[in-house]
């Protein structure tokens, strides 16, 4: 048995479920807004945790779960807890059988796309960084909450490519080019370190690995961050679908495997040189935008990697 | 150089370091606010990463040539916070929060316990995880069910039997040779060098599982062996890194 859960018009998980009806694959939905019909019982024993699933009347032994896409929200934000009083009795009982339900992902040797602690490996993102430097080149990055090392690095040390800044964790997470009239700026650092980055003048590349299957797509936009184009006024990026060279593949599922991730949104820069650079990996992909080939063909690797499918190399378009 | 990271109220960690001082170690102890009022140089490249942290009085922490942290941290001060906007706090911590993780792991010996990206005093394992580990461990764990309707531990109140810390491979004080197996396979299989384990008895008195953490209190082990059994995890993690290839 294969599980769902979270809300169920949120694309991601709709498209991972219009997958599994189209492979024919049985799978069941533990929708997070009828949670007060459901119920999880946990069974703690010699041999670890066991336990069963009620949803509505019907019962999935624990044990007997094959894979699992977790897209669960915070259960407090979820429509029908809004208004309700911390001490509600009906909310406190969602709020538990998430949080036993998500325990039990935690533990659970099944496939879980993804668990919460490699999930959390973004939260920092010099942090991540350090560990994508085994697998890719890393742009050049100071987090400082010093103005005089600030202002070096973006004078000095990035004259001539330009830098950029963001936010060290996963809060606010929208890249900004550090712009002339920034410098004064600069000054009011202190309270709160910021990260700079050396700016890689290059083609945005996303990447999806999926168990062993890697879905890559060339982004074209001359937005600074794409996924904020028509924010900024620009153009839509266009997304053009393409194989990766095998070392960069085999370099990206190493490199999820090595965050322990099943599922991973990998955000490549590449140069004018061919070199790719890795900028970031999302630990929790809403992989939907970048989904746009026929047969939506991430959500079908997800589908097929929750089904325990084996080791599938994926061709989405030409070789770069 | 050691170094203890810790609040200033840690009364165990202030032990540990009274007893490391005694033991003749040098030692740096280092509280949340010293390092959120310091100023921080992080870098990451081509090289790898590198950390710098100079302290409000000049004195500048080099980390790569700390041989052992112990890492007590547990949040960003409320001190520090005060000075922004209120509006602004969650965010100013979250962004404190993801440096000092990424910092710590800048250390040139190992972290007691080691930095998570949304953790950076070590992982905290939770109370379901710890009981399911512990089974697979082989230790003894009383059987329960636990539902959203019901209490998470059994309706009897435990009775507390004893604590012991994982230190590396040390078990102190000493335990049932099982026990003490199970225990480091427990610290391994959760990422925690240094661990509290505690135990209760059950209606025969037999020790059963009772729950376990990062958040150790130094004083459950006998000082001598606690401070040989840190120096131990330093003297390893120095002989691997002599070890490697250049």
């Amino acid at each position: 048995m294969i599980l769902l859960i979270g809300i169920p018009s949120e694309p991601p998980l709709a498209m991972v479920a219009d997958a599994l009806r189209r492979l024919r694959l049985p799978f069941q939905l533990v929708n997070q807004r009828e949670a007060a019909r459901h119920s999880i019982a946990l069974d703690i024993g010699p041999a670890g945790v066991d336990g069963v699933l009620t949803l509505d009347d019907r019962e999935v032994v624990l044990a007997d779960v094959t894979g699992v896409y977790d897209r669960a929200t915070d259960p407090s934000v979820v429509p029908e807890m809004t208004g309700l009083e911390d001490d509600d009795p009906g909310a406190l009982r969602a709020l538990r059988f998430h949080s036993l339900l998500s325990a039990w992902l935690q533990l659970s040797p099944t496939t879980v796309v993804n668990r919460l602690r490699p999930m959390g490996t973004n939260a920092s993102k010099p942090a991540q960084a350090q560990a994508i430097h085994d697998f890719f080149r890393v742009p050049d990055t100071l987090v400082t909450d010093d103005p005089d090392a600030a202002r070096r690095f973006v004078e000095e040390e990035c004259a001539g490519a330009g830098a950029i800044y963001k936010s060290v964790s996963g809060e606010r997470s929208i890249v900004m080019a550090v712009e002339d009239d920034d410098a004064e700026r600069l000054g009011d650092l202190g309270p709160c370190p910021v990260q700079f980055q050396r700016r890689i003048a290059g083609t945005d590349c996303r990447v999806h690995v999926v168990g062993d299957a890697v879905h890559a797509c060339l982004i074209e936009t001359d937005a600074l961050d794409y996924r904020y184009a028509r924010m900024k006024g620009r153009a839509d990026p266009k997304l053009n679908a393409v194989e990766l060279p095998p070392a960069w593949a085999e370099a990206c599922r190493r490199m999820t495997r090595a965050l322990g991730l099943e599922f991973s949104g990998i955000d490549l820069l590449i140069d004018s040189d061919g070199t790719p650079w890795c900028l970031e990996v999302n630990t929790c992909p809403a992989f939907s935008y970048f989904d746009v080939g026929p047969g939506n063909p991430i959500a079908t690797a997800v589908a097929r990697h929750l089904a325990g499918a084996g080791r599938v190399i994926q061709t989405t378009g030409p070789m770069l | 150089m050691w170094a203890i990271l810790c609040d200033i109220e840690d009364e165990s960690a202030l032990a540990l370091a009274v007893l490391l001082e005694k033991s003749g170690r040098d030692l740096t102890v280092l509280c949340p606010e010293h390092l959120v009022g310091a100023t921080h140089i992080h870098r990451i490249g081509a090289d790898g990463a590198s950390a710098s942290v100079r302290l409000r009085d000049g004195t500048v922490l080099d980390l790569a040539a700390m041989s052992l942290l112990v890492n007590r941290f547990r949040a960003v001060p409320e001190t520090h916070l005060a000075r922004c906007a209120p509006e602004e706090r969650d965010y100013v911590r979250s962004e404190w929060t993801a440096l000092l993780a990424s910092l710590l792991a800048c250390c040139g010996g190992p972290v007691l316990n080691p930095p998570c990206s949304d953790a950076p005093g070590g992982y905290p394992p939770g109370e379901i995880e710890s009981l399911h580990y512990a089974a697979l461990c082989g230790l003894p764990v009383a059987p329960r069910r636990i539902t959203e309707d019901s209490e998470f531990w059994a309706a009897a109140e435990p009775v507390p039997l004893s604590s012991h810390l994982v230190v590396g491979d040390a078990v102190l004080p000493d335990l049932p040779a099982a026990l003490a197996d199970g225990a480091r396979r427990l610290a391994r299989v959760l990422g925690l060098p240094l661990m509290q384990i505690d135990f209760a008895a059950d209606a025969d008195g037999a020790a059963q599982f009772d729950g376990c953490s990062g958040d150790v209190e130094f004083r459950h082990a006998p000082g001598p062996a606690l401070v040989e059994a840190l120096r131990r995890i330093a003297a390893a993690d120095s002989a691997a890194t002599e070890e490697m290839p250049s």
